[in-house]
C-alpha cells in the first residue's frame, strides 16, 4: 500500500491507486441485494426504537428538536397574549415565570443546539461518502437521552414545576433561599444532563468528519457544512463543560449546601456568571455556524455557482469560534467588573462582527456572482440573511458599553437576541429543511406553501420585533409579566403580539405542509430537485452510497458528472459488505487517505435502556427519591457495561480487498483508530471540566482570602503523588505487555490494570482522607466546597477507573483479550493516564495555592 | 497535528493573547498596586504575540513559496497566513485597550 511516492502522503498511501477507479468489470450477482440485506431498515415494531443507522436517528433527532421548537413558540405565543395590553390576568405571574423560563431554556437548550447537531447526523454521512458516522449507537444514546430527558424535562410545565428562575438561572435568585422548591432542580439536573447528550454528539461529529470521509476528500475538498459541523463540535468541547460544572456546582449548593455562590461563606454570585456565560455566549456561535454552514451549502446551489471566499469563509468560522470565546463577560457590563476588563471584553465583542461580516459578503457575492432562483430554500437565505445583519448591526451597538448600560436588561436586548438568532439559526435551518427534505423523502415539500410560510415568517419576525427596539428604548424592562397602561408600550406591545400570531401561523402550515410531504424511510427520494453539487444528492439507500467513490473536487456533482453513473453501479470502493457486515472506510483526518475498513455495530437494546436508565437517574434525583435514582443509575451502568462488552472483538480475515485490488486492514489500534480519537475528545471535555473548577477555586479565593484555611500537612502529599504516578506508569506498562504478544501477555495486562487502577483509587482515598483529617468541611466555606468538589470530580474519574479495572480483568477472563486487539487497554491506559494527570494537578493546586497559612 | 496548530496559530495566539490580558488585568485588579507595572506587563507581553503571529506569518508564505506543496498543504499555509494576518490585527486591537486613557 505504501509508495515512495508518499513524499506528500499523510499514511504512505499511494493515491495513485485512486486511478484504477472507476472500475469496468461487471459486479458480482448478488452483491447489491447482500448490502441492502446487511442495512436493513426496521422490520418489528420494537426495531424503530433499536434503530441506529443515520437515515433514521438523523430524521427522529430533527423532529424531535422541530417538536421542541413548536412546543417553545406555543409558549411564546401564550407569553405575548399576556403581553398584548396592560394589567391583563390572561397568565398568573408564577406561571409567566415559569413560561418565559422554559421557553427560553427549551428554545436554546431542546430546540437549537440539538437540532444542528440534528442536522449533522442526518447530513454529513451521506455528504461526506461514509456508510454511517463511526459510532452510531452513541447517536443512538444521545437522542433517546435527550428526548426523554426533554420530554420529562418540558412536563414538569403542567405540575407548576418548571423553573422559574430564568434560562441563565442566576444566583443568589436560584439559591434555596429565594428558589425553595424542586424548580430549579429540574432545570439544574435536566439541562446538565441533557449537555452530556450533546457532547456525545459532537464527539460522534468530530470523530465522523476527520475520519470518514471519502478517499481523496482533502481539506481543501472538504464541504463547507462539514467544516461548520466541526468547528462547531469543537466549539461544544470547549463550551459547555462550563455549564455541565455551573450546574453540578449550583446543584451542590442547592442539596448539600456547599457555598460556592453564597456571598456569606465566601461564594459568590459572580462565580455563576462568568461560568455559564463562558458557555452561554458561545453557545450562540454554536448554532450560528452550522446553520451558516449549511446556507454556504445551498446558496451555490440556489445561485447555482460556486461559493465565493471559500477559503475565506473556512477561515471565518475558525475565527468566529475562537473570538467567541473572548466574548463571555459582555453580559456582564454592568456587574462592576473592573473597567479594563470590560474594555477587553468589549473590544473582542466588536471584533466578533468582522468574521461573521465575512461570510454575509461571501453568500451575498455568491448570489450576485450566480443567477439568484427564488425558490423557498432561496428566499429563506436570503430572509435569514437581512435579519441577521439587522441583529448584528445591534450586536455592535450593545457591544459599546455606555449604551449597553442603558439598553441592558429591557426589550431592547430581547429583539437583539430574537434577530441574531432567528435570523442566523432559524431562517438558516428552514432554509436547510425545504432544500434537503427531498434527500430523505419520497415528496419535496410544497413550493407553493414555502413560499407563503417564508413571507408570513418573515414578516411575522418583523412585526414581532422591530416594535421591542422601540419598546425597550422606551424603558420596559425584560421579563416582567405586565405593565402599566400610558406609559407609551401599549401600541408596540399589541403590535408584537399580532407579530407573534403570524409567526406562529407560518409554523402550523409548515407543519400541514410536512404532513402533506414528508414522506421519509421509504425505497424512494425525491432526489436533486434543486441541483446541489454535493454527494448527498447522489442516488443512495440505507447504506448511503452504493460505492465509495475518490473525490476529485469540492463540488463533485458539477465537476465529476461520471460519478451519478459510476457510483450507483458499484464502481468505486466498497461496492458491497465484504465481510457480510456493515462496514465503512475510516480515512486520514487530512488527505482523506484510507486507513482501514471499520466494522459498525448491528442494532441492539443496551443503549436504548442505557439511555432511559440515564435519564431516570438524573430526574428521579430532582424529585429527591434517591433510592430509585441510585437503583436507576446502576442499571445504566449495567446497560452501558453490557454495550462496551460487544467492542473490540475483530472477527474475519486481517484484510480486505475494498475494490479494485485495494487491501485494506479490518483492525488497527492507537491513533489511527477511530475509538483511540473519541476517548481524546472526551478526556479534553473532562480536561476543560478540571480547569473551570480550577478557575473556580482561584476566583473564590480571590473574592475573599481571609476565609481561607491552612491545607493539609505537606508530608501527605507524596502518597497521594506516588500512588497517581502508579497508576499512570501501571496503565501505559498493561497495554505495552499485552502488545509483547507472549503467552502471559494477557493475563500479566489484566492484573497490571487492575492493580493501576486500584492505585488511583488509593490516591483519590489518601487525598480525601487527608483534607477530611485537616478539619476543613464542604459546607464551611468557599474553599470547602471547591476542594470537596475537586475531589468529588477526581472520585468520578476514579469511580470509573474502577469499573474498568474489573472489567479488563474479567475481558482476560472470558477470552476476550488478545495481544492483536489491544484497542480496549490503550484506552483505558489513556483513561488512566489522564485521571493520573488531572489527579496530580487538581491535589498540588488546592495543596500549594495559595500557599501555607496564605 | 503540527498541520492543524499552523493552521489555527494565529487564532491560537489571539486567543492567547487575550486570556493573557484578562489574566493580568485580573491580577492587577487583586493585587491594586502599582497599575503601570501591569499595563507595562500587558504591553510586553502584547509585543511578544504580535512577534509570534508575525514568525507564523513568515513560515507560512516561505513554505508557500518556496513548496513544491500539493494542494491541501498550500491550503492550509494560506490558511495558517490569513489567520496570523488575523490574529495580528486582533492583537493589536487588543492591545489599543491599554493604550486608551483610563
Amino acid at each position: 500500500m505504501s509508495s515512495d511516492q508518499g513524499r506528500d502522503s499523510e499514511t504512505g498511501f499511494d493515491t495513485e491507486l485512486y486511478n484504477r477507479l472507476p472500475t469496468t468489470e461487471p459486479r458480482p450477482d448478488g452483491e447489491l441485494a447482500q448490502l441492502e440485506e446487511v442495512w436493513c431498515g426496521p422490520r418489528k415494531p420494537w426495531e424503530w426504537i433499536t434503530a441506529i443507522n443515520n437515515n433514521y436517528i438523523g430524521v427522529y433527532y430533527v423532529g424531535a428538536a422541530m417538536l421542541f421548537f413548536v412546543l417553545a413558540g406555543v409558549l411564546a405565543l401564550l407569553m405575548r397574549t399576556q403581553l398584548a395590553m396592560p394589567m391583563t390576568g390572561f397568565l398568573a405571574q408564577e406561571t409567566y415565570n415559569q413560561i418565559f423560563t422554559m421557553h427560553g431554556t427549551v428554545m436554546m437548550f431542546l430546540f437549537a443546539v440539538p437540532a444542528v447537531e440534528a442536522l449533522g447526523v442526518l447530513l454529513l454521512p451521506q455528504m461526506l461518502g461514509a456508510r454511517d458516522l463511526p459510532f452510531p449507537r452513541l447517536s443512538a444514546y444521545a437522542f433517546w437521552a435527550y428526548l426523554i430527558g426533554g420530554l420529562c424535562f418540558f412536563a414538569s410545565l403542567f405540575f407548576g414545576l418548571a423553573p422559574n428562575g430564568g434560562w441563565y438561572m442566576y444566583p443568589p435568585l436560584t439559591s434555596m433561599t429565594y428558589s425553595p422548591g424542586i424548580n430549579a432542580d429540574f432545570w439544574l439536573l435536566g439541562i446538565g444532563f441533557i449537555e452530556i447528550s450533546a457532547i456525545a454528539g459532537a464527539i460522534e461529529i468530530i470523530v465522523g468528519v476527520l475520519k470518514t470521509r471519502a478517499p481523496g476528500m482533502t481539506l481543501d475538498k472538504m464541504p463547507i457544512f462539514a467544516w461548520a459541523m466541526l468547528i462547531f463540535a469543537c466549539m461544544i468541547v470547549i463550551a459547555f463543560p462550563s455549564i455541565i460544572l455551573s450546574t453540578l456546582l449550583l446543584e451542590l449548593e442547592r442539596a448539600l449546601g456547599w457555598p460556592f455562590f453564597d456571598a456569606a461563606k465566601g461564594g459568590d454570585p459572580m462565580l455563576w456568571q462568568h461560568l455559564f456565560w463562558f458557555f452561554g455566549h458561545p453557545e450562540v456561535y454554536i448554532i450560528f455556524l452550522p446553520a451558516a454552514g449549511a446556507m454556504s451549502t445551498l446558496i451555490p446551489a440556489v445561485a447555482q455557482t460556486k461559493l465565493v471566499g471559500y477559503r475565506m469563509v473556512v477561515l471565518a468560522m475558525l475565527a468566529t469560534g475562537f473570538i467567541s470565546f473572548g466574548v463571555w463577560a459582555h453580559h456582564m457590563f454592568t456587574t462592576g467588573m473592573p473597567t479594563i476588563s470590560i474594555n477587553y471584553f468589549s473590544a473582542a465583542s466588536m471584533a466578533v462582527s468582522v468574521p461573521a461580516g465575512v461570510q454575509v459578503f461571501a453568500w451575498i457575492a455568491t448570489l450576485a456572482a450566480g443567477k439568484m432562483r427564488f425558490n423557498t430554500p432561496g428566499l429563506f437565505a436570503v430572509g435569514g440573511l437581512v435579519i441577521f445583519v439587522m441583529g448584528g448591526l445591534t450586536g455592535v451597538m450593545v457591544a459599546m458599553v455606555p449604551f449597553d448600560w442603558q439598553a441592558h436588561d429591557s426589550y431592547f436586548i430581547v429583539a437583539h437576541l430574537h434577530y441574531v438568532l432567528i435570523g442566523g439559526m432559524v431562517f438558516p435551518l428552514f432554509a436547510a429543511i425545504y432544500y434537503w427534505t427531498p434527500m430523505s423523502s419520497r415528496r419535496p415539500l410544497s413550493e407553493r406553501w414555502g413560499k407563503w410560510i417564508f413571507w408570513l415568517m418573515f414578516i411575522g419576525h418583523n412585526v414581532t420585533f422591530m416594535p421591542m427596539h422601540l419598546t425597550g428604548l422606551m424603558g420596559m424592562p425584560r421579563r416582567v409579566y405586565t405593565y402599566l397602561p400610558d406609559r407609551g408600550w401599549d401600541l408596540p406591545n399589541m403590535i408584537s403580539t399580532v407579530g407573534s400570531f403570524m409567526f406562529g401561523l407560518a409554523v402550523v402550515l409548515w407543519m400541514i405542509d410536512m404532513i402533506r410531504n414528508f414522506r421519509p424511510f421509504g425505497d424512494r427520494i425525491a432526489g436533486n430537485v434543486f441541483g446541489g453539487p454535493g454527494l448527498e444528492w447522489l442516488p443512495s439507500g440505507r447504506y448511503s452510497l452504493r460505492s465509495i467513490p475518490v473525490i476529485k473536487s469540492l463540488y463533485p456533482l458539477w465537476d465529476q458528472p461520471d460519478l451519478a453513473r459510476n457510483v450507483p453501479a458499484g464502481r468505486y470502493f466498497l461496492p458491497g459488505a465484504p465481510r457480510g457486515e456493515r462496514e465503512t472506510i475510516v480515512t486520514s483526518p487530512i488527505n482523506a487517505e484510507p486507513q482501514y475498513l471499520q466494522r459498525m455495530p448491528r442494532p441492539s437494546s443496551w443503549y436504548v435502556w442505557g439511555a432511559i436508565f440515564t435519564a431516570g437517574f438524573f430526574l428521579i434525583l430532582t424529585i429527591q427519591a434517591y433510592a430509585v435514582a441510585v437503583i436507576s443509575g446502576v442499571l445504566a451502568i449495567y446497560c452501558i457495561l453490557q454495550w462496551c462488552w460487544g467492542l473490540d472483538r475483530p472477527s474475519g480475515p486481517a484484510t480486505v480487498d475494498i475494490g479494485a485490488g485495494v487491501r485494506l486492514p479490518t483492525y488497527v489500534s492507537g491513533p489511527s483508530s477511530h475509538g483511540w480519537w473519541a476517548m481524546v475528545i472526551t478526556l479534553i471535555v473532562a480536561g476543560m471540566v478540571a480547569i473551570m473548577a480550577c478557575f473556580s477555586y482561584v476566583f473564590l479565593w480571590s473574592r475573599r482570602p481571609d476565609l481561607w484555611a491552612p491545607p493539609p500537612e505537606l508530608s501527605s502529599l507524596p502518597l497521594t503523588l506516588g500512588l497517581l504516578v502508579a497508576a499512570g506508569i501501571g496503565g501505559w506498562a498493561a497495554q505495552r505487555a499485552l502488545k509483547l504478544d507472549r503467552p502471559r501477555s494477557a493475563r500479566i495486562a489484566a492484573v497490571l490494570m487492575l492493580a493501576a487502577t486500584l492505585a488511583a483509587g488509593g490516591a483519590w482515598a489518601a487525598e480525601a482522607w487527608a483534607w477530611w483529617g485537616s478539619g476543613l468541611r464542604p459546607d464551611a466555606s468557599s474553599q470547602g466546597a471547591t476542594v470537596y468538589a475537586l475531589l468529588a470530580w477526581q472520585g468520578l474519574f476514579v469511580g470509573i477507573a474502577v469499573l474498568m479495572g474489573p472489567f479488563a480483568l474479567l475481558r482476560w477472563l472470558f477470552g476476550h483479550l488478545s495481544p492483536r486487539w489491544p484497542a480496549t487497554f490503550e484506552v483505558i491506559a489513556l483513561f488512566l493516564a489522564f485521571t493520573a494527570v488531572q489527579g496530580a494537578a487538581t491535589s498540588l493546586l488546592v495543596r500549594l495555592f495559595p500557599g501555607v497559612g496564605a | 497535528m503540527r498541520f492543524w496548530v499552523l493552521v489555527v496559530g494565529g487564532l491560537l495566539v489571539w486567543a492567547g493573547h487575550f486570556l493573557g490580558l484578562y489574566l493580568l488585568s485580573s491580577a492587577a485588579d487583586v493585587a491594586r498596586r502599582d497599575a503601570g507595572a501591569w499595563t507595562g506587563a500587558g504591553m510586553v507581553f502584547s509585543l511578544a504575540c504580535l512577534f509570534a503571529v508575525a514568525g507564523l506569518f513568515i513560515y507560512a508564505v516561505a513554505r508557500v513559496r518556496t513548496g513544491p506543496v500539493d494542494e491541501t498543504r498550500a491550503f492550509g499555509f494560506s490558511l495558517a497566513a490569513t489567520g496570523a494576518v488575523l490574529g495580528g490585527i486582533g492583537v493589536v486591537f487588543q492591545t489599543l485597550v491599554l493604550l486608551a486613557p483610563a
